[in-house]
């Protein structure tokens, strides 16, 4: 099921979605990167996984990062998001240079305005479905919690699996929880690492097509890292890397 | 990373538990064996030595000679009966000759004067004095003359070890060196002399020499031991080591949660390596024999720290306790160190392995991909029989006794039970109320309810711990104090024995003018037992040893109109009008309700059916009797009366008039005995102390155990939160909830399961009252609040600075 075909009361909310992210869209970037450069302690010495990377990011555009294993793709996704912070060079996210702000300065910065979706999905395990959406919603003070959770589930096609436990769900639907909690609160950009990873093709497919449903009715910027090519197919842009450098920015 | 504390290697903490169970296994048999020991020796006063051989007749002097073989100490001493003469008129005396190194066990009090201060001697007297006893302590300082000489009565006896049998039927005791024995010229052949053999030495030794000297023994000569002794001092200290072995049972019990702890931890961090060497195709039996050896290296390295820390544990109790009882700690054997070892074995195996093979069976995909499936009932049956049967397997080569290990197995299978599946129940129920809304309170249910964490398995394993360690201290506090209430201060501390029929009520009336509490007057009646149910009762052949003090001794028999106090009728009915027997001499003799009791007075024989068994508290210092008879049977025969008295420190001097209005009457002050028993409780009440602190630091060690086990997956979990933007404060929020949470239940279980099971050990072993107390539930709830949140913040506080890049690359 596609966020195309929901019904008309989630059509609404989604509206709303769409109006709260169109602040984000006034910005000309919501993330700049200038000359980003990580070196981690190794045991054999400094390694650098990323050096001098830059690119920007406009509200409401899909970019794919993409690379094989250990071409730094992870790294970078960390420190777009605030979640790791750079040896060298600076990230601007919605506005706000995170090189000089504390982990809980990021972390106010993230609040509401950034989503997350993981590979290995990182559910609330003993938690229904319906609970996990509402964490986010609940620790940054939404009212209404229970009908936007229950709406932003239904929206994701799981709308009969509101009250069930979490572990108990299959990997895709495992997923779309995530993608649900992720979306409850109406982020300016989500972030995705491998989200089709841990998923069959048939189920990865499905996922996909449902982040990028999401993206274009919410008009959320999506940064979405893979190694997948064919996810690349509905991206506006396409970054390469390849030891720690981007090898290619292609717009499509 | 750098910020993270450091993780102790799951191998390090099973090494590390092991290490913990071995030492306070052989920490605990060092100390129960040697205070076992000790208290055996304190015992032996009872008897002035660990072995004692009586005979009528002079012993060979063979036997002197094979206990100084064994490398034992000997000592002699003859007792007889004889009169002496106080103001022209006869006396009759228990005359006790000692050799010098008497007494071999325990030491003589002695004093000046009759009010005066005891004083502690190892020796007896010396050649040319003797050594009164109080009831003739008018002829103190004076030339008393015993047969052919003259020795003077230096000093009043307060105390003497070995005096044993009954308190009633001494005549007055004079104690003299057995140099001065011949020329008394009193033992003559045909004299009714007593000759003692005392021996003692180290426990194996004593066990050898018993064994040599038993087949030469002829008619006549006994072996005596500590059956023989009085049943007040016996009770005193069999509830002793009752006391101990539990304790040392629940601390056990701590640390065999912190191997299943961290074994389990243990298994789990294995299951990625077993998956990849499955993969490459290596046999289930090839990695078996790989996790075992594993194991055993474990439990070898185990070894060395176990023992030496078990070893050194040891020191400040042993130092504490000589203080206390004014002497070294016995030595003890190998033993202990070989069954620490054992245990460490059993234990790391039992709980082990049955996680290792689950981990073995478990398909790798299923480790791959992180899926934490449900345990079939099959393997969660298996996992849960192993660990049971290790913990029985333990639990009998502790206790050694089948019915308390069995009621404490049955007390663990109820918590391993009941209490996971009554958390999970409760948890839900709460989950319940919290639909609408899931922070935080949902939230914290929800950490606790989570399989990942195993948070039920280890709440319940916090809550056993709490309870062993509340038990420890219910033992500790209340069980004793219980114990020691049963002798409160004005419980009688003077008999007054020999009274004649016609002196009871006059003598009664005295002591009531001089406000002197006494007991109700019982009648005394010097009997032997004759035949049970027709046959002779020499003729009858009885498991216990102690059936012969029984058989061959005389004893007091009295009647009374009403259950005297503290006894109680278990059996039958005591308006029935027949024999009234204790219950440890029914047990001894075998005799059962309606069986017909013979008894011979003086030659004269009569008998009736036992209509009633009964308890007695013989440590409450009240007149006890063994059997007691319907009136209409004793009434005529000879008889005499006793009584008991509370005579303060500043009543004594009425003592001095009561002597000289009723001389036939003979005074004996128990205040001593009472005083050695009080010191036994103390001594019992320090040790105890040893394994309440043993068992908090072990709890305090399961608790950072389990604290380890869950660490990384509640990193996970605030990473997490700090994703979906949660705040510093919400984070901690949501530990400080889930640690005062688990402290709140864990309080509760551990509260609600002390009490019952402090209830259940109280009434079945030790025949104490158990109160429920209000202060066990707020002790339990605020320890373990306390314990748990200060104990788990502490732990996880550099967690809430970890980044949330763990997550994407987890």
């Amino acid at each position: 099921m596609s966020i195309l075909e929901l019904p008309a009361r989630v059509a609404v909310e989604t509206k709303l979605v769409i109006e709260i992210v169109s602040k984000s869209k006034k910005m000309d970037d919501c993330i700049v990167v200038s000359n980003l450069t990580k070196t981690v302690q190794a045991p054999e010495g400094p390694l650098t996984i990323l050096q001098d990377v830059g690119f920007n990011v406009k509200p409401g555009e899909a970019l794919v990062i993409t690379g094989e294993s250990g071409s730094g793709k992870t790294t970078l996704l960390g420190l777009m998001a605030g979640l790791d912070i750079a040896t060298q060079g600076e990230v601007v996210l919605l506005g706000e240079n995170l090189s000089n702000k504390n982990e809980e300065q990021r972390a106010a910065i993230r609040k509401g305005h950034v989503g997350f979706v993981f590979q290995s999905f990182h559910l609330v395990t003993g938690a229904t479905a319906l609970q996990n959406v509402m964490l986010p919603l609940e620790l940054s003070g939404q009212q209404n919690v229970l009908l936007l959770a229950e709406q932003v589930l239904s929206s994701v096609g799981l709308g009969h699996r509101l009250n069930t436990p979490v572990e108990h769900l299959s990997g895709g639907e495992q997923q779309r929880v995530a993608i649900a909690r992720a979306y409850a609160v109406e982020p300016a950009i989500l972030f995705a690492d491998e989200p089709t990873g841990n998923l069959d093709t048939r189920t990865g497919l499905q996922i996909s097509e449902l982040l990028f449903d999401l993206r274009d009715q919410a008009g959320t910027a999506l940064i979405l890292v893979t190694h997948e090519e064919r996810l690349t197919e509905r991206a506006e842009r396409q970054i390469k890397m390849s030891q720690g450098r981007i090898t290619d920015n292609i717009s499509f | 990373m750098n910020n993270f504390i450091p993780r102790i290697h799951a191998w390090w903490l099973l090494w590390l538990s092991v290490v913990i169970t071995i030492s306070i296994v052989a920490a605990s048999q060092l100390f129960t064996q040697r205070i076992s020991l000790l208290l055996d020796h304190q015992a032996a006063e009872l008897l002035a030595a660990d072995l004692l051989i009586s005979s009528s007749d002079k012993l060979p002097p063979g036997f002197q000679q094979l206990a100084q073989q064994h490398g034992l100490t000997t000592a002699t001493t003859v007792s007889l009966r004889t009169a002496i003469f106080i103001d022209d008129e006869a006396q009759l005396i228990e005359l006790k000759a000692v050799s010098e190194n008497y007494p071999l066990r325990g030491t003589l009090e002695r004093k000046y004067s009759l009010l005066g201060e005891s004083t502690k001697i190892e020796q007896g007297p010396q050649p040319g004095e003797i050594w009164i006893d109080s009831k003739i302590a008018a002829q103190l300082h004076k030339n008393i003359e015993l047969g052919l000489i003259n020795l003077k009565a230096s000093w009043i006896i307060s105390y003497e070890p070995d005096r044993g049998g009954s308190l009633f039927n001494m005549a007055p005791r004079i104690l003299m060196s057995q140099q001065n024995l011949q020329s008394t010229g009193l033992l003559v052949a045909g004299s009714r002399a007593k000759y003692h053999l005392l021996v003692a030495g180290e426990q194996h030794a004593v066990d050898q020499f018993a064994l040599s000297i038993r087949p030469l023994l002829e008619d006549g000569q006994r072996l005596q031991t500590l059956e023989n002794a009085r049943p007040e001092m016996r009770n005193a200290l069999d509830k002793t080591r009752k006391f101990f072995a539990l304790s040392i049972v629940l601390t056990l019990v701590i640390a065999m949660i912190a191997i299943a702890i961290t074994a389990r931890y243990s298994a789990s961090k294995e299951s990625i390596k077993v998956a990849v060497m499955r993969t490459f195709g290596i046999s289930s039996k090839r990695l078996i024999t790989f996790y075992l050896s594993q194991l055993l290296k474990v439990w070898l390295w185990a070894i060395p720290a176990g023992l030496l820390l078990g070893y050194l544990a040891q020191f400040p109790l042993q130092w504490t306790l000589g203080l206390w009882f004014g002497t070294r700690l016995p030595e003890t054997g190998y033993w202990p160190y070989v069954v620490a070892s054992l245990i460490g074995l059993i234990s790391l195996i039992g709980f082990s392995l049955p996680h290792v093979l689950n981990v073995l069976e478990t398909p790798p995909m299923q480790v791959f991909r992180q899926i934490n499936q449900r345990l079939s009932r099959v393997k969660s049956v298996f996992l849960l029989s192993s660990s049971l049967i290790t913990l029985f397997v333990v639990l009998m080569l502790i206790v050694n006794e089948l019915q308390m290990a069995g009621l404490l197995f049955v007390v663990i299978l109820l918590f391993a039970a009941f209490i996971p599946l009554v958390l999970k129940l409760i948890l839900k129920l709460l989950m319940s109320f919290n639909r609408k809304q899931f922070w935080l309170n949902a939230y914290v249910l929800s950490r606790l309810l989570s399989g990942q964490r195993n948070a039920l398995f280890v709440m319940s394993g916090f809550s056993l711990t709490l309870l062993s360690v509340l038990l420890i201290s219910q033992v500790k506090d209340q069980l004793l104090q219980d114990w020691e209430m049963q002798l409160p201060q004005d419980k009688p501390n003077f008999f007054l024995v020999n009274i004649p029929t016609a002196e009871a009520k006059p003598l009664a009336r005295f002591l009531h003018s001089e406000k002197v509490s006494t007991s109700v007057a019982y009648a005394m009646v010097r009997t032997r037992l004759s035949a049970i149910n027709g046959v002779d009762v020499k003729s009858i052949q009885f498991e216990s040893e102690r059936s012969n003090h029984f058989k061959n001794h005389v004893f007091n028999m009295s009647f009374s109109d009403e259950v005297p106090a503290d006894n109680q009728i278990i059996e039958g009915d005591w308006s029935a009008g027949g024999f009234s027997v204790e219950q440890g001499m029914a047990q001894t003799l075998n005799i059962k309700l309606g069986d017909v009791l013979q008894f011979s007075v003086q030659g004269a024989l009569f008998e009736a059916v036992v209509s009633n068994i009964r308890t007695v508290v013989w440590e409450n210092f009240q007149p006890n009797f063994y059997v007691l008879a319907p009136r209409q049977l004793l009434e005529s025969q000879p008889q005499t009366w006793l009584m008991s008295a509370f005579i303060d420190q500043h009543q004594k001097t009425v003592l001095k008039p009561l002597l000289q209005q009723f001389p036939t009457v003979t005074l004996l002050d128990i205040s001593e005995l009472m005083r050695r028993i009080k010191g036994i409780i103390h001594s019992a009440s320090l040790a105890l102390e040893f394994f309440f602190i043993f068992a908090t630091l072990s709890a305090i060690i399961v608790l950072l155990s389990a604290l380890n086990t869950t660490n990384r997956q509640r990193e996970m979990e605030i990473a997490l939160l700090q994703v979906v933007g949660a705040n510093r404060r919400q984070k901690l929020l949501s530990q400080l909830a889930e640690f005062i949470l688990m402290g709140i239940l864990v309080g509760v279980f551990a509260a609600l399961f002390a009490s019952l099971t402090g209830w259940i050990v109280g009434n079945m072993f030790f025949d104490l009252s158990y109160t429920f107390s209000i202060g066990l539930w707020v002790i339990s709830l605020m320890s373990s609040i306390v314990l748990i949140t200060t104990m788990g913040t502490l732990f996880i506080r550099r967690s809430f600075s970890i980044s949330p890049m763990r997550l994407l690359r987890s």
